[in-house]
């Protein structure tokens, strides 16, 4: 196995994967000059698991072997980081081989923290505990949701960063038009604990959304982050974080949103900053102190929200910096902070929610974004997914 | 006098390091440089001796002249060298979606995806029409089987149908609106 690369990318994700497409379209030099260091079999779509969690989508749709994803000319190391040596522009893996690099991209997105939350993975996948946060456990949202006989459904939100800070709400939606439409939400009460002070960040779409929740007669538990699950008791233990209260919840059904943090290999290793993101420059995602090492994605420390629509704006920008320094050009490309947020209302409706840095709305299409819209439903269910494997992974959309 | 003065000035303009300098690098280069001068020489009696040749140039007049390329030819050449940039803009977001097309094409999965959901929209469309034409079948066969002779008694029993009544209570709506309208 060749040691050494032009390129090295560590993870093939959303942001590996399509750093690597651009890569190679921009500069056809780099064929076989660019490595993806990733240890798993499959690649998934994760923005479709929250339809799958509400049985609106197959679960195998949204999985692909990561074999057919790696692009033409990029060398795919199947194998995991276990430590950094930027100072040598090296990387360690966990077969105790070495990979040397000249410039090194950080794209090795986020980690579920399952023990952050105590009994939680003894807990999750059984008893009415699911998750729609990993590909094992969304199947089993949906056959809970489908059992379920009325009670509370009560579902969590953490105070740590997380991926796709919209998914804990939109299974709630999803969960309260279900139980309207076979009849039985009048038997149940549907609960939303969030270590968050607010439902959302952004003051236009907080609005919109704050009308859903009156709508739908959900109670929202603001700054209530959850620490424990009794599944025994079936019971949500919350702590109450404006006056350090315990609040326990009975649970007939429980969505967990788990605790979030970078991965241990970033977390403990000089490219991170003090609070263990890759540490990058917010406009340029050029690293802070190492000149030849960039990230994107969701292990970074990027002020925005981690999501698959900020590594599609992300992306462009990386490369086309990473290919003006390989050419000893200014960088000229800039990251506005761009997210997106599809919040799923009901099996037909959404609120499509589109931000940059300032938390200012951006939205791409002719309309009021803020509106419930099927149109937008449809756009994120049948053709998102599309534009992601023909089109973002191909690194031309 | 004056000619004394300039004759000094340049005595003085020889004596600075710098000029000095220019001079030692252009007589160092005098070689390439009339190697240069040689060649435009040589460009410029090629281009001499084709005005020259009068049968090159009468073929050359013939082949404009059998050609399209007018004056308007030209004027739309400048014009389209102007529009490059924004065209180069074009072509590339073309060529991205002409890309993306023929991605979904090759790419089995999506389109196994895509028909999916076309028939989940399309099903309610379809019952609508089945039934449609089923309905139409059912009256079809019924009027063909239908040996009953039909008198003004049988009209008169129609219009005791609620559904007749609701028809004609549109019509009756229309023609008491019609002149209202005009």
């Amino acid at each position: 196995m060749r040691e050494n690369f032009k390129v090295v990318i560590v993870g093939g994700g959303t942001g590996g994967i399509t750093t690597a497409a651009r890569l190679l379209r921009g500069m056809k030099a780099l064929a076989g000059d660019v490595a993806i260091i990733d240890p798993a079999e499959k690649h998934y779509y994760q923005p479709l698991w929250t339809l799958v969690g509400a049985g609106a989508t197959k679960k195998e749709s949204t999985e692909r072997d990561m074999k057919d994803v790696i692009p033409e000319g990029a060398v795919w190391i199947k194998d995991a980081v276990k430590e950094f040596d930027p100072d040598k522009n090296q990387v360690k893996l966990a077969s105790n081989k070495t990979i040397s690099y000249e410039y090194l991209v950080v794209a090795a997105g986020i980690e579920i923290n399952w023990d952050g939350v105590k009994g939680l993975k003894e807990a999750i996948g059984k008893g009415g505990v699911c998750s729609n946060y990993a590909y094992e456990y969304s199947g089993y949202t949906w056959e809970t949701l489908r059992n379920f006989e009325g009670g509370n459904a009560v579902f969590t939100m953490p105070s740590t960063p997380i991926k796709c800070g919209g998914a804990p709400q939109k299974i709630m939606y999803l969960t309260d038009d279900y139980l309207r439409r076979t009849g039985i939400r009048d038997r149940a009460n549907i609960i939303f604990g969030t270590a968050k002070p607010e439902i959302f960040d952004v003051p236009k779409y907080r609005t919109a959304l704050e009308k859903v929740i009156d709508k739908k007669g959900i109670d929202t538990r603001f700054n209530h982050n959850l620490i424990e699950v009794r599944p025994d008791q079936k019971e949500a233990v919350f702590e109450n974080l404006d006056t350090g209260e315990e609040v326990v919840v009975e649970y007939d059904m429980l969505h967990v949103t788990p605790p979030m943090r970078a991965p241990g290999f970033i977390r403990n290793s000089k490219l991170a900053d003090e609070s263990g993101w890759v540490n990058v420059h917010k406009f340029t995602l050029q690293h802070k102190e190492y000149e030849n090492v960039f990230g994107l994605g969701d292990n970074t420390n990027l002020p925005t929200s981690k999501t698959g629509a900020a590594i599609r704006k992300q992306a462009p920008v990386l490369a086309e910096n990473l290919m003006a320094a390989m050419k000893g050009e200014p960088m000229k490309a800039t990251y506005d902070g761009y997210t997106s947020c599809p919040v799923v209302t009901g099996y037909n409706s959404l609120v499509l929610a589109e931000f940059d840095y300032e938390k200012e709305p951006k939205e791409s299409l002719p309309f009021n974004q803020a509106v419930e819209r099927r149109s937008t439903y449809i756009l994120k269910k049948e053709f998102l997914p599309i534009l992601y494997w023909d089109g973002m992974l191909k690194g031309i959309m | 006098m004056a000619g004394q003065n300039v004759q000094s000035d340049w005595k003085e303009s020889l004596k600075q390091p710098e000029v000095q300098e220019s001079l030692r690098t252009l007589v160092e280069r005098l070689p390439d440089l009339v190697e240069s001068l040689e060649k435009v020489d040589e460009a410029v009696s090629f281009g001499r001796n084709v005005m020259n040749d009068k049968q090159t140039m009468e073929e050359l007049k013939n082949r404009l002249e059998y050609t399209n390329v007018d004056l308007d030819t030209l004027e739309a050449g400048l014009k389209l060298l102007e529009k490059l940039p924004k065209l180069l803009e074009l072509v590339e977001k073309l060529e991205t979606a002409v890309e993306f097309i023929e991605n979904v094409l090759k790419d089995q999965e999506s389109l196994e995806y895509l028909q999916d959901s076309a028939k989940t929209y399309m099903e309610p469309v379809q019952k609508r029409v089945d039934d449609g034409v089923n309905f139409w079948k059912e009256v079809q066969a019924k009027a063909e089987s239908n040996q009953q002779h039909i008198s003004i008694f049988t009209v008169l029993k129609w219009m005791k149908d609620p559904n007749v009544q609701k028809g004609l209570s549109y019509v009756q709506a229309f023609i008491d609106t019609m002149p209202k309208s005009r």
